[in-house]
């Protein structure tokens, strides 16, 4: 049974409970129209390589994850797309480094729609003719990214910052490597990975408690037992694969990734949330609009509006991407370096004081989003980490942390960039 | 009719605010995009990116945005504010007042002299523009999207590119830009929208200010047929190719059955249960993505799907019977129960998005149209497939573009 815990701070609560072996958290909106449920399994492109139990390790074909991804829609009676559509519903999924996640939404028969969620995704239907007709369609999915310079830019920033870690590699996999992906290789990964203990379900909306833990409690197979399993874990050397890489597209503007790659040593699930807010505020001193840096780069020209950066935090990879366009990224990435060598020693409070404010309110109005605040959610639960920590973690951090992580980036031979022109 | 919108609503933790200006779309793009660009740069009070963007953080990271974007043949500049409700506020600190004041600072005190902006501000904003206005080839999926529109719809106003285009921004000068802002600010009507939960009287009197009833004629975009068929091929260095076709549709919001028509590009590829994305998609194994979209302004029809060069007669052919198929009535009960409870379902999510629900009711109120969403939602429900199939019948296919290697 679910079980409902409230979050006073932000007026907001949530029902959370583990059923049939699936962890399920419910945030209820009142008001709003649209109700969103999400499906995760913790399988993403990254586990291409584990053993199960007695068995030796073994590979899979690049972009096995995706291509489960797209076949679990099929069912015997055809795809499962027209019975949403039937209720009302758009169904879709998509596959990251490191997870797949299955949702829908709804306006109306948000029950009905559920139970066809929790349905399609506990029920393969893989043959080898519908598995070979995918592979035209993932072929132009791969095709579409390939002309893509955003796409691109990423995965040879990527690319160039490790040595053998899967995060390199396309999500999608290549054009090759689906080539040889068959139902059997399919089912091998859907037994070990889609089991309801491998898996999260969250849901936001305007929706009736009773109704999900009926639907869950019906629906969610009790006969999937979680298998002994290992994925491949990677030690990564701390040093970039390479320093720089570039690629021609006839681009009229140069598009850029500057990389940088952090150290994830001693980071589980109880100091996750602090190091990702860490190097979150650590970004925003460094490079939002607010800072001395972009306004100066800014101003001569060396950057434009679409500057922007992202952090990654894993188990066994993390980095700090700065991206956007222009003439001289070499030069940016020159600059940012003497920057945080300049500002390492000491953190501005203002600035700080600042910076968490902003942070605050972000995190206030992703509740006014339905999707956003799921797909947000799931991202931590995935990974046993409670979101709902980040006020409190948030508040708590202190200029001597921060401090800490900015000196870390003065590592040299940590940072690489990745040019599109 | 006031131009002023508020709409109340207790589900949202921020309070949002647009201010809305539709200006025509003429041989003056290039100059509204980058007054638009110069008014985000600095203001008299917040002269710096720095010292606005430390204001606006300081305000629990409000968002702010001048949004351009073209809707039928006019260009909508959308001053856009965002911040947490004041509930929230850790120090009791007036958000949404402070929201409005920065609103009307952005456009009432611009950082200009008798010179015109900020002369470096001027010449950065103009380079910007400049590498806009030349990047866009370099996202394949959009360009080939403006590529159709404006072959369909050459030597009109629609086919004006948004962000103007190089040759009018070289010969721009600074010191015309300020008068230029004055008059365009004064007289075009201005729509100012608040949505959360906002009571009236706690907007003050900077609403007021900030909206403008001086009217224009509203001008309703020609729609016409031009009996003729364009084929453009381009050749780009792309591993998949591109494939649109254009119809003029000879009905949109203002006149004839809009309705239908709407319901009609659903079934034909507005979604998973399309038509589209069935036979092109699913049962051809053609493409990633096949759909289709409509400019409900101007009353035209776009198909678009990437595909593998070498099946570009395969894919037309498939595409065009698809719009065959409807016209020939050939449309299942559940195809057009589908279509719409997805059209319906989508028209009532944009009443969750404070940003979409004012930008979709700002449009039609900017053309003179009084409906709200329920009302449309009433409308489509009452569509049947009779009408769908003679709305069907007035497309004429008026363009072919492929981009390929």
């Amino acid at each position: 049974m679910l079980e409902r815990v409230y979050f006073d701070n932000i007026k907001e609560k949530m029902y959370t409970g583990v059923i049939n072996g699936l962890r399920t958290y419910v945030i209820p909106k009142r008001g709003y129209t649209k109700s969103f449920a999400m499906l995760t399994t913790k399988f993403g492109s990254n586990q291409i390589e584990f053993a199960k139990k007695g068995e030796g390790m073994k590979e899979y074909p690049k972009g096995i994850a995706h291509f489960l991804e797209h076949k679990l829609f099929e069912e015997e009676e055809g795809n499962i797309f027209n019975r949403f559509a039937e209720l009302g519903a758009s169904p879709n999924a998509y596959t990251n480094s490191e997870i797949t996640t299955y949702y829908f939404t709804s306006t109306e028969g948000f029950k009905e729609n559920l139970e066809l969620l929790v349905k399609f995704v506990y029920n393969p239907y893989l043959t080898e003719e519908n598995v070979n007709k995918e592979k035209g369609i993932i072929e132009q999915e791969i095709r579409m990214y390939d002309d893509n310079p955003g796409f691109r830019v990423y995965f040879n920033a990527l690319e160039c910052m490790y040595h053998s870690h899967p995060v390199r590699y396309d999500i999608a996999g290549t054009v090759e490597s689906i080539y040889q992906i068959t139902p059997e290789l399919l089912y091998e990964c859907y037994n070990t990975f889609y089991v309801p203990e491998n898996m999260v379900m969250t849901i936001v909306g305007d929706v009736n408690i009773e109704d999900i833990e009926k639907v869950l409690e019906k629906t969610v197979p009790q006969d999937r037992n979680l298998a002994d399993f290992e994925v491949k874990q990677y030690s990564e050397e701390p040093i970039v694969k390479e320093r720089k890489v570039h690629k021609k597209m006839g681009l009229s503007i140069p598009n850029f990734i500057i990389g940088f790659k952090d150290n994830p040593k001693g980071i589980d699930k109880n100091n996750f949330m602090r190091r990702k807010l860490q190097m979150d505020i650590v970004s925003k001193l460094l490079f939002s609009r607010s800072s001395s840096l972009y306004e100066e780069m800014y101003s001569s020209g060396l950057i434009n509006e679409s500057f922007s950066y992202e952090y990654t935090l894993e188990a066994d990879y993390s980095h700090l991407l700065i991206g956007g366009e222009s003439r001289e990224p070499e030069k940016v990435m020159e600059r940012i370096k003497q920057y945080i060598k300049d500002k390492k020693d000491i953190v501005n409070s203002e600035d700080l004081q600042r910076v968490k404010k902003m942070m605050v309110g972000s995190f206030i109005s992703r509740f006014n989003n339905v999707e956003g605040l799921g797909n947000f959610v799931k991202d931590y639960f995935i990974r046993g980490v409670n979101p709902f920590d980040y006020y409190d973690i948030l508040k708590d951090i202190n200029e001597e942390e921060i401090t800490q992580r900015l000196q870390y980036l003065t590592n040299d031979d940590r940072w690489c960039i990745s040019i599109i022109d | 009719m006031d131009n002023i919108n508020i709409i109340k609503s207790e589900k949202f933790k921020n309070n949002a605010i647009s201010l809305v200006i539709p200006l025509d779309l003429d041989n003056r793009v290039t100059e509204y995009n980058l007054i638009a660009a110069l008014l985000k740069r600095g203001t008299m009070k917040y002269p710096t990116s720095k010292a606005i963007w430390e204001h606006l953080q300081n305000l629990y990271g409000a968002v702010f945005d001048i949004v351009v974007s073209k809707k039928g043949e006019k260009l909508f500049l959308n001053f856009y504010i965002q911040c947490i409700n004041d509930t929230y506020a850790l120090e009791g600190e007036p958000l949404l007042k402070e929201a409005l004041d920065f609103l009307y600072e952005v456009v009432n005190n611009p950082l200009v002299t008798e010179k015109g902006f900020d002369e470096s501000y001027f010449e950065i904003e103009k380079d910007n523009l400049r590498d806009l206005i030349n990047s866009r080839k370099d996202n394949k999926d959009s360009y080939a999207l403006d590529r159709i529109l404006e072959i369909i719809t050459e030597g009109e106003p629609y086919s004006i590119y948004k962000y103007g285009d190089v040759e009018k921004l070289n010969a721009i000068k600074n010191e015309d830009l300020p008068s230029l802002w004055k008059e365009i600010y004064n007289n075009n009507p201005r729509f100012l929208f608040a949505c959360g939960n906002i009571e009236g009287k706690a907007l003050g009197d900077k609403v007021a200010l900030l909206s403008n009833n001086a009217g224009k004629d509203i001008s309703i975009p020609k729609t016409s047929f031009k009996n003729e068929v364009k084929e453009v091929k381009e050749l780009m260095d792309v591993n998949q190719g591109k494939l649109c076709l254009g119809y003029r549709t000879n009905v949109s919001i203002f006149n004839g059955d809009y309705f239908a028509l709407t319901v009609m590009n659903s079934i034909l590829g507005g979604g998973t249960h399309s038509k589209l994305f069935n036979e092109v998609r699913e049962k051809n194994s053609l493409a990633y993505y096949s759909y289709s979209f409509i400019e409900k302004f101007k009353g035209l029809l776009v198909i678009s799907c990437g595909i593998d060069s070498s099946n570009y007669e395969k894919a037309t052919t498939i595409c065009k019977t698809q719009m065959e198929e409807v016209k020939s009535g050939n449309i299942s009960k559940e195809e057009i129960n589908s279509a719409k409870k997805k059209l319906i379902s989508d028209l009532r999510t944009i009443t969750d998005s404070q940003y979409s629900y004012m930008d979709y009711i700002s449009a039609l109120r900017a053309y003179g149209i009084q409906y709200n969403i329920e009302d449309i939602i009433r409308e489509l429900e009452k569509v049947d497939i009779d009408r769908v199939v003679q709305c069907a019948n007035t497309m004429e296919l008026n363009g072919v573009y492929f981009m390929t290697k």
